[in-house]
């Protein structure tokens, strides 16, 4: 079919198939995958709205065994610089979230073999003790398998038991390309397949959880197989509709071991574009401006997003790898109007809050990206001694050797 | 929605303030950006320019010229022989590599606003082997023409015009009328960088503003061959995005791989691929709008 039928289907309200979907993306202008995701988006959210949460990113450990080639803020097991936060570290940061304006954790680490289902189990049952309306955006579907992996326990089981706890979500991270061949060759194929992945999703959609999906290209994947990956989630979102958003962004290769070129702006925009179209059951696309930058992420807008995504208040994964760029939520919402929007704040369910906190109060400007540590320390927090660990270079620390 | 502005982007005939301000105020931005790509591709076929530029700053002397084709000297001289020594330690520094420098509204300050002292400084500057002055920052300037034929007379190129500061979109469209009328009273200019060289630090502009300015500018200076965005100032992936929006020339490709980062990172591979990247095929030029085979 001929780009300007794909285009006609469209508008009409067509389904992409897989050979119309490459055709777009090979063949369109970037003026009219545009056109054709921005008038995608305006059907969707005919208001004019969009949206953007203040949460904070907080990697609780950078400790793993994983070793994703793409990766640049893993460290191994007994590195100096690895660290595991404490509770009470989390909960400093949880208090400065919610001075903020902010209401939810996005709560992901490493794979680290020393800290077992109760450690997690613990914290969460702690935060709403101490936080009740404060709500935990947490594990991607990969750190779900590991703890699955680490307690022995089934993947749905690991997640009845986290929500026990207090788990209100579940972050899309880890997917990378679901496509197996790129998953071996970056290596993250041990850590989850893309059966495996989806898996663990279609089990937190099943016990009520709603959750994010992403993509992150630009590393090894063709084309093909960047547009299997959406399609992969359109074929889940069709079963389960338990995504609430989608969001994209480049591989950041500085200091990974793949390295190799950042995908350019224009190959973001585009990618954006074809999913908004591809990804038709999905309400929210986000822009991702920590790693395209404020404009770029801006442009976004044009290009089929309805979300300018998280204030983030602290990042500690595309940093280690090149990307930094801060936007507090006076940038963020400056932004959204500037393009033409009106800005709301929403939670993770994409439920309208309110207007922007800084018109209702004093907020502090915030003018970097806190880190998971302010002093860089690495090693374990005090508290993980009370639990047991597998590697014996935390079992030396935890006795105290 | 500006359906009707088209056989004028596609003809090179410039738009009309009123126009403008309607492209401006479009809140369909990709068809802004389809117009503007209209018209640059109607002047220049999918080819997008670039330079690498080795930037002087303050009063120092480079050691090494790295691959640049231009080295332009960023600083606010003290006096005309200061500026006149300096040219000629980096004229002499930078070999047979056009030197450039200076923003004439500075020179013209230093000329203590007189357009013959500022023809004898250009002409001091031009005996030291200063090739162009660097910046023509249109906003600075109440008679721009005038302060161009000061700085011709004295022997100095002025290749393009640039701005310095302008906040406001209307601010902004003045700058770009002011250059398309200098354009069509014959200076002669190769090309306009439209985006402000220094933001405000409190209220930056926007992605949305910056494609737009770049778009308006190729629209309303129909006559400047090329409209440059700032490699360096805008970052790779908004100069990228630029080409989407009219810009054809990526000014300010450093000339030396500070990243060290290897060969396949090298900035003129990398802006080389990224204009491919954007649908057009890259082409090297020098500090004189010469096109290095
Ligand atoms: S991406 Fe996640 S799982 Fe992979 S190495 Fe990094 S921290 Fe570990």
């Amino acid at each position: 079919m001929s780009v300007a039928a794909i285009a006609d289907k469209l508008t009409v309200g067509g389904r992409l198939t897989r050979d119309e979907a490459l055709e777009c993306y090979l063949q369109a202008p970037t003026s009219l995958l545009g056109r054709l995701a921005n008038r995608a988006r305006q059907v969707r959210h005919p208001e004019g709205l969009v949206t953007y949460i203040i949460d904070r990113n907080v990697n609780y450990t950078n400790v793993c065994v994983a070793r994703c080639k793409f990766c640049a803020f893993y460290r191994g097991v007994g590195s100096s610089e690895g660290y595991t936060l404490g509770f009470d570290e989390i909960f400093g940061k949880i208090e400065e979230t919610i001075s903020l304006g902010g209401g939810q954790l996005l709560l992901q680490g490493g794979h680290n073999p020393d800290i077992p289902i109760e450690w997690y189990e613990d914290l969460f049952r702690e935060v709403k003790i101490r936080y009740p309306d404060f709500r935990l955006h947490a594990l991607s579907p990969p750190e779900v398998i590991h703890i699955s992996r680490l307690s022995q326990l089934p993947t749905a089981t690991v997640i009845a038991r986290l929500i026990a706890a207090g788990l209100d979500s579940v972050p899309g991270g880890g997917a990378e390309i679901l496509v197996d061949r790129v998953r071996k060759e970056l290596n993250c194929y041990s850590k989850a397949t893309a059966e495996e992945w989806l898996g663990v999703m279609r089990d937190a959609h099943e016990a009520g959880l709603r959750t994010t999906a992403t993509m992150m290209y630009g590393t090894v994947e063709t084309l093909e197989e960047r547009l299997e990956h959406l399609f992969r989630l359109r074929e889940l979102q069709d079963e389960t509709g338990g995504f609430t958003a989608f969001i994209t962004w480049s591989y950041q290769p500085e200091h990974t071991e793949l390295g190799g070129n950042e995908a350019t702006g224009i190959d973001y925009l585009r990618t954006l574009a074809l999913a908004r179209l591809v990804l038709d059951n999905f309400d929210n696309l986000q822009a991702s401006w920590v790693t395209q930058g404020g404009k770029v992420g801006q442009l976004s807008l044009a290009y089929g997003a309805n979300d300018m995504g998280s204030v983030m208040i602290e990042e500690n994964v595309v940093r280690a790898a090149g990307a930094e760029f801060c936007m507090d939520e006076f940038e963020v919402v400056r932004n959204i109007e500037n393009a033409g929007f009106i800005a709301k704040r929403r939670n993770m369910h994409y439920e309208v809050l309110g207007d922007p906190v800084f018109r209702q109060r004093n907020v502090p400007r915030m003018r970097e990206l806190a880190v998971a540590r302010g002093d860089g320390r690495g090693g374990e927090a005090e508290d993980l001694r009370a639990y047991e660990a597998r590697s014996a270079a935390a079992k030396r620390t935890r006795l105290g050797q | 929605m500006l359906n009707d502005l088209e056989s004028k982007a596609a003809g090179g005939e410039p738009l009309s303030r009123l126009e403008a301000e309607r492209v401006l105020a479009c809140p369909d931005l990709v068809s802004v950006g389809s117009l503007a790509e209209r018209a640059r591709s109607a002047r220049h076929g999918d080819v997008v320019t670039y330079v690498q530029v080795l930037t002087v700053e303050g009063d120092a002397v480079p050691a090494d010229v790295g691959d640049a084709r231009e080295v332009r000297i960023a600083a606010r001289p003290e006096s005309f022989d200061a500026a006149g020594a300096q040219v000629g330690a980096v004229v002499a520094a930078s070999g047979t590599v056009p030197v450039t420098g200076f923003s004439a509204a500075d020179l013209f300050e230093l000329a203590g606003g007189d357009l013959q002292r500022l023809a004898a400084g250009a002409r001091r500057l031009n005996d030291a082997g200063l090739v162009a002055v660097a910046f023509l920052p249109v906003d600075r300037l109440d008679a721009p023409g005038e302060v161009v034929r000061a700085l011709r007379d004295g022997g100095l190129q002025v290749f393009r015009a640039t701005v310095d500061r302008a906040g406001t979109a209307a601010e902004r469209l003045d700058c770009i009328e002011r250059v398309a009328k200098l354009q069509v009273e014959g200076f002669a200019l190769r090309a306009f960088a439209p985006l402000p060289r220094f933001d405000e630090a409190e209220v930056p502009s926007s992605g949305y503003d910056d494609v737009r300015t770049i778009a308006v500018a190729r629209l309303v200076c129909a006559a400047v061959p090329s409209i440059q965005v700032d490699w360096t100032l805008c970052g790779p992936k908004l100069a990228q995005v630029a080409i989407a929006y009219g810009a054809d020339d990526i000014d300010n490709v450093p000339a030396i791989d500070t990243l060290g980062l290897g060969r396949r990172r090298r900035p003129d591979e990398d802006v080389a691929r990224q204009i491919v990247a954007a649908f057009a095929a890259p082409a090297a030029r020098d500090g004189c709008f010469e096109r290095i085979p």
